[in-house]
């Protein structure tokens, strides 16, 4: 029996670590601990058990777990985003922009199956092609990186009628559909606030200027939270009104 | 409080969901343990790594099939990172209901092979 190294054992760790960033975040802040723990543990086993080439084994045997386990958690985390509006949200953005075009790279790539990696690029590109048109069909989708929110809108119908966005996050609207009589449908929103230690949202007056891409709440904006809410629920100011009264308002 | 779903509705249960109600089937026990058990049982055949099990636990605690009940303590006393989980009551029904599936299965698949006469037992 070998003693167990506490170099090769970290690097070990390390490695995996590493691997477990392939799982969705809410997944890895839940058990990334205990797997890392249980990692190291048999690491441990499989160093006295076999040496190092026994390390590299259970390494390599959790690099392909890691591929097995880790797509079915992403696909549960885009189906929760297909239907809620939080703000953990990655592919959904990218995938409805290029769903088109990869469903027509799939069709190519079955017509040029005749090996099995073009088989298998083509399913691939198929399963994506799935999930842009499973995301395209909700409507909303979106995002992104830490620290910022999109809300995409794909039909009038399908528009969040309310949602929250935290100090320190970025707010980008991406309108498809433009409502004759009231502009893009991304004007249609109220914008409230909720001022630091108060609990009530009030009319919101004082974002900075909107970006080409939206408005950029990055520490800018003295409040705890920003509220949209829909036009068929309340109230609506429409994106000009909104500037005249940033303008009025010397911001 | 129970799971508003039935037993019968839980199944065929997936392998990795299998192994591990019924690692948890005699106490409770952590993921390390569970994965020892498993091996154990199987003499080594069956390697469930830390993400299979784990995604494994997180279905069963999201289905209320298991339950936790805090956390390990190492031989130095300190508190651990590792919970312990065990079998809930609706967790060991639906347990029973899919060994019985199983057990049909193997006995009608016998029956057609004639290693056992119509009607007998496994």
């Amino acid at each position: 029996m070998r003693r167990a190294s506490p170099a090769a054992l970290r690097l070990s760790v390390w490695a995996y670590a590493h691997l477990l960033r392939a799982y969705p975040a809410s997944f890895r802040a839940e058990f990334g601990g205990e797997m890392a723990l249980l990692f190291s543990d048999c690491c441990r086993d499989e160093w006295r058990s076999a040496g190092p080439a026994g390390v590299c084994r259970l390494l390599a045997r959790a690099a392909l777990d890691t591929l097995v386990s880790a797509p079915p958690l992403w696909a549960e985390r885009l189906e929760e985003t297909m239907k809620g509006h939080s703000a953990d949200r990655q592919w959904g953005f990218w995938l409805a922009d290029h769903g088109l075009a990869i469903g027509g790279l799939a069709l190519l790539a079955v017509g040029a199956a005749t090996s099995w990696w073009a088989m298998s690029l083509s399913w691939a590109a198929l399963a994506i092609a799935f999930f842009a048109w499973v995301a395209e069909t909700e409507g909303l989708l979106a995002l992104p990186r830490p620290g910022r929110v999109a809300i995409r809108t794909g039909g009038g119908f399908d528009i969040p009628l309310a949602f929250t966005v935290r100090r320190g996050e970025r707010v980008l609207f991406f309108v498809r559909e433009e409502d004759p009589e009231r502009g893009g449908w991304s004007d249609v929103y109220t914008v409230r606030d909720r001022p630091k230690g108060t609990d009530g949202f009030e009319p919101c007056y004082n974002l900075p200027p909107a970006t080409r891409s939206g408005w950029s709440l990055r520490g800018r904006v003295p409040v705890d939270d920003l509220r949209f809410e829909h036009h068929e629920r309340v109230s609506y100011v429409t994106r000009g009104s909104l500037e005249r009264s940033l303008s009025a308002a010397g911001v | 409080m129970d799971s508003p779903r039935t037993p019968g509705s839980f199944l065929p249960l997936p392998d990795a969901e299998l192994e591990i109600l019924i690692a948890l089937a005699d106490g409770e026990a952590h993921g390390y343990a569970i994965m020892r058990a498993v091996a154990e049982r199987t003499e080594g055949r069956r390697r469930m790594g830390p993400g299979t099990l784990y995604t494994a636990l997180k279905r069963l605690l999201a289905a209320r099939l298991i339950e936790e009940v805090g956390a390990s303590r190492d031989a130095g006393g300190a508190e651990a990172r590792r919970r312990l989980y065990r079998l809930s009551h609706f967790g060991s029904r639906v347990l029973e209901a899919e060994l019985d599936r199983l057990s049909t299965l193997v006995r009608h698949g016998r029956r057609r092979l004639h290693l056992l006469p119509s009607g007998g037992r496994s």
